[in-house]
């Protein structure tokens, strides 16, 4: 239904909105829908930086209770409004974009830790803390959810979930989806649900993994339970520099094939090597650099750091000892921050993709190569940050230091790269996304991705939100 | 109507999240609008011409309390605070501020206070058990929230130094400093206000201005340049300590209590002093110290801004107060200690339970 401003039909939407959350927590000011135009996308960011016209939504509301998100559910499905929930904003796929306009749902009043099990090491929080608040408080309790990223202070619980986030520890905790334990989460006509208490059982299949990675399309998850673990007794990190990114692989994989288990695990192509180097260590060096980190009980620690150590020394190497990588999980967020973070005028995305061992390395070169025969005005760099016991993920990079100046020209240009280096990893058993999501950026990919296995999720979008309210137009799924 | 660096800041800021999960304003209401990001995002339509000020974004402008939060918190040190203070002064210029700050602003012009209260009531509360000395080369510079509001705190300080013998006056046209018509974009109506007290101060012949109100101690020292040269500004912690330090005040009677020191934007993020509240407190038998976990220049703020964010935002002052309280809670303390008449008294509005709000020169009077 078009809301034009001035209508009445607004106003008595907005009152209805209104009766639910209270006048003061609904907005319409353009300062907001400034605001909330705009996310970690890049092309939302041209768009803003270039004058376009940016889509905004009619109504932002704040719910502070997961029956008042019920309530704006139903409201939203009566008149057929798009919905579309905002966390923290911080993403960098387009998925909190209100591009049908309609409402915004910012889910940052619902920030209450609800309950911190000591006996079981679980916390029940609402989904629309942001995640360092969290951290901040299980920290004061001597428990860490171990979910670092670098977006920690900007993204919220509930928008972890939505995408499949992950931080720098999963290697060893896992990403969120590794984290949750159950959910609360209201369906698009409004009904609240609880998944089980627990996330291993042979009661059905498992509903959490439904809603993980559903990017507010089949509703909104208001509340979750998580794992947490004691800080640990012991962090230490070691660095070692290798010839190439091969010896690097061979390392990394072999240290996972043993089954060690770091919490920490980056391994950086030799372009990035160069830039990281430099900035970390303050010289010039070639080669493929690989920093690694174990925490827990101390005597554990020693253990499996010695057994990595010989994996790495068995390698060609140079030895960098432990200072690289305790300077760099100290300032590990500093990177994050416009002083040294890519930016406008520049063009910039990342292609972060997962896949075995047998494939990963296939994947870096193939986008490698596209990169770097379709498009000479990029540059391509990459490492491995998260791995797994069967393979690992790559953050690729291209950057191109000087965007098109028209916005038409720089999108068509952008969704190119993107096509093309995903295609190429694809093609060699890589997939769209790691840890960031599908969102606006990557939607259109989704079913050259899942193939017929895509129509599964089509059903059950339609099944469960026939009029398609929710973040309409995100993830591949039909637009409105 | 940006300076470049204030250019730079926008640019850098309004597609930034780093800060946002310390944002005062922004942690406290949920709202995008209210972060350094939000303000970035508006100023840059505003910078580039895609847009007017309209009274949307105007007041958006009015919703920082300038903190400085952002700015201590970022790695890169842009400072959204100066940016936002700009938009300020062009709002001004182009005559669309709000009206609540027209107000202010007429308040102070006619009355030489804020609240538009009579300028001959200015000092009605304020008592020198002995007369001031009209040589004295100390002149204690008492502000408006002060003289008007709590006056006790400005007893407690006259008792301070009386009882360490120093011979000090008070300004008998005494008036605003102007900072919070600075704070609302006033760029010039301050600097006559400025120009005005700093030649009464200049008359006086004094050595040392001190001052129990921060902002009124940021707006000696950085808004009143090349008025005051060759005068010593100290606020009111720094003077007491250095007494202290000095031998020439020693608390005598115990305090026992466990008290929490809160750093106020103006003396701490604004002008990096954080030691002297607690030098006072440490001196103090019987006191135990109990820190924030959030201190220093990342202590929580209260929207100082010269009193003029919870004049324009009431309701949202109490939320950054319960805020403060519950922080201050946490460290078990039975007394806040602040430095800033606005904090004591925004934090007193917001009713908090279960903690006691003093002055940090109350406490020490009372031990003296």
């Amino acid at each position: 239904m078009p809301l034009r401003a001035g209508s009445y039909m607004r106003e008595m939407v907005f009152s209805e909105l209104a009766d639910v959350v209270g006048v003061d927590n609904v907005s319409t000011r353009e300062a907001d829908r400034i605001a909330y135009s705009c996310d970690y996308y890049w092309v939302s960011e041209l768009w803003a930086d270039r004058g376009c016209d940016s889509p905004t939504a009619d109504f932002i509301v704040h719910p502070s209770t997961t029956e008042q998100v019920s309530r704006l559910c139903k409201i939203a499905n009566h008149y057929k409004l798009p919905l579309t929930v905002w966390g923290g904003g911080s993403g960098s796929q387009g998925g909190a974009l209100p591009i049908h306009g309609g409402i915004i749902l910012d889910t940052k009043k619902l920030n209450r830790i609800l309950e911190i099990d000591r006996t079981a090491l679980t916390v029940t929080a609402e989904t629309g803390i942001i995640m360092q608040h969290l951290q901040w408080a299980l920290e004061k309790e001597g428990f860490s959810t171990m979910h670092e990223p670098a977006s920690i202070g900007c993204a919220t619980l509930g928008g972890f979930i939505a995408h499949r986030g992950t931080g720098v520890l999963s290697t060893k905790y896992g990403k969120i989806e590794d984290m949750v334990m159950s959910m609360q989460v209201v369906l698009p006509d409004g009904t609240i649900i609880d998944t089980l208490p627990v996330p291993r059982h042979a009661s059905g299949p498992d509903l959490n993994q439904l809603f993980l990675g559903s990017e507010g399309t089949l509703g909104v998850v208001t509340r979750a339970k998580l794992k947490i673990h004691p800080l640990p007794e012991e962090r230490r990190f070691h660095a070692f520099l290798f010839p190439d990114l091969h010896a690097g692989m061979e390392a990394g994989r072999q240290i996972m094939t043993r089954r060690l288990r770091p919490s920490v695990m980056r391994l950086y192509d030799q372009a990035e090597t160069r830039r990281l180097i430099q900035r970390v260590l303050g010289i010039q060096k070639d080669g493929s650099y690989l920093v690694f980190g174990f925490d827990g009980d101390k005597d554990m620690v020693n253990l499996e750091m010695e057994k990595a150590l010989a994996i790495c020394r068995a390698q060609p190497h140079e030895d960098l000892g432990r200072e690289p990588g305790e300077s760099w999980w100290n300032h590990r967020y500093d990177f994050f921050f416009p002083n040294h973070m890519f930016r406008l005028p520049q063009a910039f995305g990342t292609l972060d993709t997962v896949a075995t061992f047998s494939n990963i390395k296939n994947v870096y070169w193939a986008m490698k190569r596209v990169v770097e025969e379709h498009f000479p005005e990029a540059r391509y760099i990459g490492h491995f940050s998260h791995w797994y016991e069967w393979g690992c993920m790559l953050y690729a990079r291209f950057i191109i230091e000087q965007a098109p100046s028209d916005p038409h020209e720089a999108v068509v240009l952008y969704n190119r790269i993107w096509d093309m280096c995903l295609r190429a990893a694809m093609k060699e058993g890589g997939v769209l996304n790691e840890h960031h999501g599908i969102g606006l950026k990557l939607g259109r990919l989704m079913p050259e991705l899942h193939g017929p296995a895509f129509t599964v999720m089509e059903k059950i979008k339609n099944a469960l939100d026939p009029n398609n309210i929710m973040n309409p137009g995100k993830m591949g799924f039909e637009d409105r | 109507m940006f300076t470049e660096s204030q250019a730079g800041t926008i640019d850098a800021c309004r597609f930034c999240f780093m800060c946002r999960h310390v944002c005062t304003l922004g942690v406290t209401t949920g709202n995008e609008s209210d972060t350094p990001r939000g303000k970035g995002l508006i100023l840059s339509r505003i910078l580039q011409q895609y847009t007017g000020w309209n009274a949307d974004l105007v007041e958006s402008m009015y919703r920082c309390c300038l903190c400085g939060m952002c700015h201590a918190w970022c790695v890169g040190g842009y400072d959204m605070p100066s940016a936002v203070l700009a938009a300020r002064r062009d709002i001004v210029e182009k005559g669309l501020e709000p009206a609540a700050a027209r107000q202010m602003r007429s308040n102070i012009e006619k009355t030489g206070n804020p609240f538009g209260l009579p300028a001959g009531d200015r000092f009605a509360r304020v008592t020198c058990p002995r007369p001031p000395k009209k040589d004295a080369s100390v002149v204690y510079y008492v502000g408006c929230d002060t003289a008007y509001h709590q006056p006790e705190i400005a007893n407690a300080f006259i008792a301070v130094l009386q009882r360490a013998g120093v011979d000090f006056k008070l300004l008998p046209e005494e008036t605003s400093t102007g900072k919070p018509l600075t704070v609302l974009g006033y760029a010039d109506a301050a600097r006559q206000i400025a120009e005005k007290l700093a030649e009464s101060i200049r008359k006086t012949g004094c050595t040392v201005l001190v001052t129990t109100c921060p902002a009124s101690y940021d707006a000696f020292l950085k808004d009143y340049s090349g008025l005051l040269d060759g005068i010593e500004i100290l606020h009111a912690t720094e003077y007491a300590a250095r007494l202290i330090k000095e031998g020439r005040l020693k608390p005598s009677k115990a305090y026992p209590a466990a008290i929490t020191p809160h750093d106020s934007d103006f003396l701490g993020r604004y002008n990096g002093i954080y030691d002297p509240i607690r030098g006072i407190l440490q001196s103090i038998q019987g006191v135990e110290v109990r820190e924030m976990s959030w201190t220093r220049d990342k202590a929580h703020s209260c929207g100082e801004s010269a009193g003029v964010f919870s004049t324009l935002h009431p309701e949202l002052g109490l939320m950054l107060a319960a805020r403060l309280v519950d922080e201050a809670k946490h460290t078990g303390a039975c007394v806040l200690a602040t430095t800033c008449p606005v904090t004591k008294r925004t934090l007193a509005a917001a009713k908090p339970d279960g903690i006691e709000v003093r002055d940090v020169i109350e406490i020490l009077a009372e031990t003296l």
